[in-house]
């Protein structure tokens, strides 16, 4: 199944992100499945998409976007790195040692510090590297009374332990 | 190179037939080592100057060998295999670890921002990244390739360099492009044919190549090999550009196509401008021969420039002429590579 999203449902999807601070996605928005959001930025207008689904079979389009949860849509890693500039609002940034931690998929204990500076924070969060580079590590969720962050980094972009 | 992967004495004789005897010497020497690492920065996330200071601060040695290119870095440091995939910066999709030669397609392509690019057997998605980085993730790439579990892997891949111009479809090559002209007047400006081969210049990372080598191998995938160029050439767009490339050295499987596209379409060989040393195409091969105009086409050679062997050619389209529908071909009207495929198996 394959859905591209008008104005008013990306609209929708838009406010759904809105706790990111993100006013605009400049791609076309599609479904597929009935949670998984793709952005696409290519020059094939809606018509072609819908016309070349019908036609071919199709294992993705442009880039997984995100997830429609019951919490409201999940974006993904590479999502969140595309919207970079628009992120100004639930942002949390993790020390060296539990971005080391992140990268192994672990949930990440937030310290006094952090639980304190984080406390008005509820649900997504997009979790920062604190070094220089400020990288947009994933998305994580702030969850057990502002003290944990949960990890949703894909296995494929953790690092392999063993 | 262990005992169990010593070359079959055939592939001797070719090699022997392929390069004189010091250039033999030399590249029998140097399938016998690794090749170097080197890596291709994501432009479409992070500048070359920031990758390459970022990496050194980690202690990495980078040298970027063409001034042109500067995405190219060459890692100077040993790592341990598979070491290079467990940076930070490659889990965060800044930089794709490739062989140099197999960079060399997309560079001779040369994709524009906003042009339609078919990238028929993509996976893994070495090369669809590289076009996608050049196009600035804008105009069209259709990412094809024929298996679910290489589909997955060319997927995680775009995904992990934020590639969002790609329509990634897995279908057989010739039904992909067959079912494009008979159904729609799809065309592409520039096309990729990366074919499946024997992987003869991959010897240096996978000796056990040596093991499936044969030569009914080799015939039987440039039967493949060309009807697949044969069907994409249809869907190109007249003065639109295509880039046959294998990593083998086998003639069969690369001057032969070329040669077998020159005999049954109006295409015009280019001349490439790569950033390292290339031979040309050969014009003869067991008794036959190939047009003058083959040896536009570029021959990557292992001890020439450190790398793994390669093989590539430029095709401009100049007219439809061969690409004519299945009804003129009943009526004899065109060729078919199966004909002459069928003679030249009987050789």
């Amino acid at each position: 199944m394959l859905e591209i999203l008008d104005n008013t449902k990306k609209k929708k999807i838009i406010e759904q992100i809105s706790y990111l601070g993100i006013e605009k996605i400049p791609y076309l928005l599609l479904k597929t499945g009935r949670e998984t959001i793709r952005a696409y930025s290519g020059s094939l207008v809606r018509q072609d998409v819908s016309f070349l689904s019908t036609l071919l079979t199709i294992e993705g389009i442009g880039l997984y976007f995100g997830k429609e949860t019951d919490d409201g849509v999940r974006l993904s890693i590479d999502a969140l790195q595309l919207l970079k500039p628009q992120i100004t609002k639930n942002r949390v940034f993790l020390t060296k040692e539990q971005e080391e931690k992140w990268f192994k998929g672990e949930n990440i204990e937030l310290n006094e510090e952090q639980s304190q500076e984080y406390k008005d924070m509820q649900g997504f969060v997009c979790v920062f590297s604190s070094d220089k580079n400020q990288d947009i590590l994933g998305t994580g969720k702030v969850s057990n009374n502002k003290k944990l962050i949960s990890n949703f980094l894909p296995k494929e972009r953790r690092v392999r332990t063993t | 190179m262990k005992e169990q992967y010593q070359p079959k004495e055939k592939f001797v004789e070719r090699i022997k037939l392929l390069m004189n005897g010091e250039d033999e010497r030399k590249f029998w020497e140097i399938i016998r080592t690794s090749t170097r690492d080197s890596i291709r920065c994501n432009t479409l996330k992070i500048s070359p100057e920031d990758l390459k200071k970022r990496l050194e601060e980690t202690g990495w040695k980078i040298i970027q060998p063409f001034k042109d290119y500067p995405e190219i870095m060459i890692i100077e440091n040993k790592f341990f295999q598979g070491e290079l995939g467990k940076s930070k910066e490659h889990l965060l999709g800044y930089y794709y670890v490739q062989e140099i030669s197999s960079m060399l397609p997309i560079i001779a392509l040369s994709p524009k921002a906003g042009e339609t690019l078919l990238d028929l057997c993509a996976s893994p998605g070495s090369k669809t990244t590289q076009a996608s980085a050049m196009m600035n993730n804008s105009g069209i790439i259709m990412a094809n390739d024929n298996e679910l579990g290489r589909i997955r892997i060319l997927n995680a891949n775009l995904e992990r360099f934020g590639v969002t111009n790609t329509i990634v479809t897995k279908m057989d090559g010739v039904f992909l492009c067959s079912k494009l002209k008979k159904k729609t007047n799809f065309k592409f400006d520039k096309i990729l044919v990366d074919a499946p081969c024997s992987g003869e210049g991959t010897l240096r990372k996978s000796p056990k190549t040596l093991l499936q080598w044969n030569i009914n191998f080799i015939k039987n995938l440039s039967h493949i090999q060309k009807r697949l160029v044969a069907e994409a050439i249809k869907i190109l767009k007249v003065n639109g550009e295509m880039i046959y490339s294998t990593c083998t050295l086998a003639p069969e499987e690369n001057e032969g196509i070329i040669q077998f596209l020159i005999e049954n379409f109006d295409v015009e060989i280019q001349e490439i401008k790569l950033p390292l040393k290339s031979r040309c195409g050969i014009c003869e091969w067991e008794g036959k021969k190939h047009a003058e105009e083959v040896k536009r086409a570029c021959r990557i050679y292992p001890q020439d420039n450190d790398t793994d062997g390669f093989f590539l050619c430029k095709l401009k389209k100049l007219s439809e002429k061969g690409c004519a529908d299945i009804e003129e071909k009943k009526e004899g009207r065109n060729k078919y590579p199966r004909k002459e495929d069928l003679e030249e198996e009987k050789c």
